[in-house]
């Protein structure tokens, strides 16, 4: 991967992260012009200092990995964030698809609704499961998307460890599809080696997320 | 589940079974995950009712609290982990969650502590946000144990928490998570060693069989996760039995 300027580095997929580590994956991503970082909402007590000096846009993952919360909770976790770290650019949200799967579409669709009026204004994005949810379920999601001003849906929430499937060119393409050019996608790659995150933006990707942990 | 052979006696099937009973109400059941539904939800208790021994608790998710509580009432005390599994939530976002279980009716939950205080050796963090939750919660719940990811510390590590968590009057701690983190006897015999007596240890993750289930509790616990809970449960059951009828003819 030669261009950076459509990577967004996380550590929000990762186990063992240290405050030393947010610290260098700050600076890295200044050095190589990322244009976004996400971190967990306890890295950023300790990210202050070092996002001083990035000069790109700063996100934070919102009940994350599982999103298996009521909307309050998560309402709760965004406004608490807005208070302590103002600055803060977007949220990502993986919304309660357990919940949706359940048959409580209606529900799921007043939780977005709540996200995104506890977002004021911020950008949110959805993290959904796309390679476990059909064409139709991802169709509901971009309408609830649309309703509500998110501004994209990032395909997987990049969780390995919970042994779901991964999102591959051909979801992304799905998700693409569903969005028809109205929302961001974004795609999770885990190795920036190779052509994969190429391959992902090909299949209409318009960001990649990227561990920058590792 | 193991079906007693004809003819047995049925004094023994009921000696059998109180142990059976007994040893389960040592094991956590249930179903967790971003995707599990309600279908599945009952499946999975379906599964439990079916063997006819209540295990310790019945684990879910937060949004299906209200209808497992329904269905279970006060039979199985339900289980709900908070933070799950990277604890990188803020403390006042955990607070929330838990405030939000308690209201709920749930008697057991685990809360992960900030793993990345933890992998920076930030010890006297550990100790403030543990003393907070204890002294928030540490006697609402059945249980309330707190999530250490014992299988990524090392021996120095794992103490200086350990004995974080007891200035701060931790009861319970849970040695991992689960979620592809498995527990290794030396981690809880680590813990029982430098800390005789002072800890609750629930082990967790990839516990799949009755002998390192056993393993387990003769290293001091009292509870134990595992996915595996009702073959574990059925292997005991037989082996109970088995014990007895080799009794029997000595």
């Amino acid at each position: 991967m030669k261009d950076y300027t459509k990577i967004i580095y996380t550590n929000i997929m990762d186990y063992r992260v240290s405050d030393g580590d947010c610290k260098r994956l700050i600076y890295e991503a200044k050095i190589k012009g990322i244009p976004e970082i996400i971190l967990s909402p306890a890295s950023l007590c300790t990210a202050e200092e070092p996002l001083e000096v990035y000069p790109g846009r700063t996100g934070v993952a919102i009940s994350y990995p599982a999103g298996a919360c009521y909307p309050k909770n998560k309402v709760y976790e965004i406004k608490t964030i807005i208070e302590r770290f103002p600055w803060i650019d977007a949220f990502y949200v993986v919304p309660a698809m357990g919940y949706y799967l359940s048959g409580k579409v209606e529900e799921c669709g007043k939780e977005i609704k709540m996200l995104s009026e506890a977002a004021q204004g911020k950008k949110l994005y959805l993290m959904l499961e796309a390679a476990s949810l059909t064409t139709e379920q991802i169709e509901q999601y971009y309408k609830f998307a649309m309703e509500n001003q998110v501004q994209g849906i990032v395909v997987e929430s990049g969780f390995d460890k919970y042994d779901l499937p991964e999102a591959t060119p051909e979801t992304v393409r799905k998700v693409a599809e569903c969005c028809k050019g109205a929302l961001e996608i974004i795609a999770v790659c885990k190795d920036l080696c190779g052509n994969t995150a190429e391959r992902l933006l090909a299949a209409g990707a318009t960001g990649i997320l990227f561990s920058g942990i590792n | 589940m193991f079906k007693f052979p004809e003819g047995t006696e049925p004094a023994l099937i009921e000696k059998v079974q109180r142990e059976a009973r007994r040893f389960m109400k040592k094991l956590h059941w249930g179903i967790q995950g971003p995707l599990s539904t309600q279908e599945q939800v009952v499946e999975t208790m379906n599964q439990l009712f079916e063997t006819g021994y209540d295990s310790m608790t019945f684990d879910v998710e937060m949004v299906h609290v209200p209808f497992v509580k329904k269905i279970l009432g006060n039979r199985i005390d339900i289980h709900v982990a908070v933070s799950y599994p990277m604890g990188r939530m803020l403390l006042q976002q955990k607070q929330y969650d838990i405030d939000t279980l308690y209201e709920m009716g749930v008697q057991d939950v685990c809360v992960c502590l900030d793993w990345q205080a933890i992998f920076s050796e930030r010890y006297e963090d550990i100790r403030k946000e543990a003393d907070v939750l204890m002294q928030d919660y540490g006697n609402k719940f059945h249980k309330f144990a707190l999530v250490i990811p014992a299988s990524l510390m090392g021996t120095k590590s794992i103490l200086n928490t350990c004995e974080a968590l007891d200035d701060a009057g931790v009861q319970s701690i849970k040695v991992n998570p689960g979620v592809n983190l498995h527990v290794s006897y030396e981690e809880v015999a680590l813990i029982q060693r430098n800390f005789p007596d002072r800890f609750d240890v629930h082990p967790a993750g990839g516990i799949r069989t009755l002998a390192e289930a056993e393993r387990f509790f003769e290293l001091g616990c009292h509870v134990v996760h595992s996915i595996k809970a009702l073959e574990i449960l059925d292997a005991y059951i037989r082996k109970t039995y088995q014990r007895y009828m080799r009794l029997k003819l000595t």
